[in-house]
């Protein structure tokens, strides 16, 4: 299995972390993992774009099928529900 | 010497709408449009709709003006306090614009609201707070074939995007996570049921409701002169006051996302009376040549409940999902559990006693029916 290495940040620019991740990691897994690792509310839900294409990834996306390339930036960001 | 008086013109509440060269009013007077949720985006999005003179507005929430909301509804006072939100809004929409005529629905979304009604307006704006409010709507707005805008704010952050069922692209439900579904889940039970979950304060400000009521509104606009310059169907904009960020994203269509099959134009039409037996319903179809029909409802509906311990049997009649789970024990004897009878779906067979009054319709529902010919459309048409 092959691994891509990129780049995790925060839209607001809290975080960031270089990261090698498993191309079939989902974008749902890679979520959970770094809501966990930089404690981000657990009552907010987060999505992940493409910063090179500006998708908005979907959580049953894998790495390989959302084709994410070395280098590539993925930028975290709240789902906002107040209205 | 002759001489004449030069009138300056009559100026006109919209004139500096003329300036613009793109702008058509007369293509927001004729305009409808429905709201959603009259919080803060909402009362944000009326007061721009009623400004700019969108003259046919339907607006429709089940609330009452609490002091917390003053902080960000431009449209409530304290004085409001505990009345129903669309009574105020659709009183202080005609103070800021008495030309424009406006429907207030005091009532839920979900329940409420017919399809056929949204298919009379040409947009719709979501300004509700919840993924369930927000899968509600677009479902409603798929099933309907109308375009509608979600905005969502936090504290600092704001999102606004667009869906369009008469295109390909993503909708609303394409982006709802499985995370998502699980927390929206949870607030009912595995029968299906409403739990009494109170609902969570979310923090946030007048000043990113504001700016994401305004997009949400020059969304519509450009939706209404069929221009686009903001939001692409399927697309949504971020934007961050604290720090400052703003970017757009394009929403990833599912293929196995089910809400962009929900169009069907009713083939059927029939006055909705809350006393017609669905036996005259299904020969109706019949009579307009469908055979072996098999209606889905909307809302799935409790009928009757039987208490296993006492026998003590209550007929409801209401959408299951807005029962109440802390409903369910019975209110004879006590005990926690009760049989229930739940109608999905509707064939020849299992309706022979049911009247069109049981199934909870919202008034001008359309309803979607498996028949041998096709999958077809009836609308229930209010009287």
């Amino acid at each position: 299995m092959s691994n891509t290495s990129v780049i995790v940040r925060m839209a607001d620019g809290t975080r960031k972390a270089a990261v090698t991740l498993p191309n079939n990691l989902t974008i749902g897994q890679l979520l959970q993992t770094t809501q966990q690792k930089w404690n981000l509310p657990v009552t907010s839900n987060y999505a992940v774009r493409i910063e090179r294409t500006g998708e908005q990834l979907s959580s049953a996306a894998t790495l390989m099928s959302a084709r994410i390339q070395d280098d590539d930036v993925l930028e975290v960001y709240p789902i906002l529900e107040a209205g | 010497m002759n001489s004449f008086v030069i009138n300056p013109a009559q100026e006109s509440r919209y004139d500096r709408h003329y300036l613009i060269d793109w702008w058509n009013q007369n293509k927001l007077h004729s305009a409808r449009v429905i709201v959603a949720g009259v919080g803060a985006l909402g009362n944000e999005v009326l007061k721009n709709l009623a400004l700019i003179g969108v003259s046919n507005l339907t607006v429709i929430d089940f609330d009452t003006v609490s002091v917390t909301n003053l902080t960000r509804s431009v449209l409530f006072r304290e004085s409001d306090i505990g009345k129903p939100k669309v009574e105020v809004a659709c009183q202080r929409v005609l103070e800021i614009n008495p030309d424009i005529s406006i429907q207030g629905i005091h009532g839920d979304l979900e329940f409420d609201l017919g399809v056929a009604d949204v298919r009379e307006h040409d947009v719709m704006i979501g300004c509700l707070d919840s993924v369930h409010a927000r899968w509600v709507i677009n479902q409603i707005a798929y099933r309907a074939g109308i375009p509608w805008i979600n905005g969502g704010i936090g504290v600092a952050e704001g999102e606004v995007s667009f869906f369009d069922p008469t295109t390909e692209a993503a909708c609303y439900e394409c982006s709802i996570s499985d995370q998502m579904w699980q927390r929206r889940n949870q607030r009912y039970s595995c029968q299906g049921m409403k739990r009494n979950i109170p609902d969570t304060a979310m923090p946030t400000t007048a000043t990113i409701a504001s700016i994401v009521g305004a997009m949400q509104v020059q969304q519509a606009l450009l939706y209404l002169h069929g221009k686009t310059g903001l939001l692409n169907p399927g697309e949504k904009i971020f934007l961050g006051l604290n720090p400052w960020m703003g970017f757009k994203v394009q929403i990833q269509r599912q293929d196995d996302c089910l809400a962009h099959d929900l169009f069907i134009p009713p083939k059927i039409s029939l006055t909705y009376e809350p006393h017609l037996q669905l036996a005259e319903v299904f020969q109706e179809i019949q009579t307009a040549g469908f055979t072996e029909a098999n209606i889905w409802l909307r809302n799935e509906v409790i009928t009757n409940m039987k208490c296993s311990h006492c026998g003590y049997q209550e007929k409801i009649n209401k959408p299951l999902r807005q029962y109440l789970e802390s409903q369910l024990a019975c209110p004879k004897c006590k005990h926690e559990q009760r049989d229930f009878e739940v109608i999905r779906n509707l064939t020849k067979e299992n309706s022979a006693t049911l009247k069109l009054g049981d199934l909870c319709l919202a008034p001008n529902e359309i309803l979607h029916c498996e028949t041998s010919q096709e999958q077809i459309a009836i609308q229930f048409c209010k009287m």
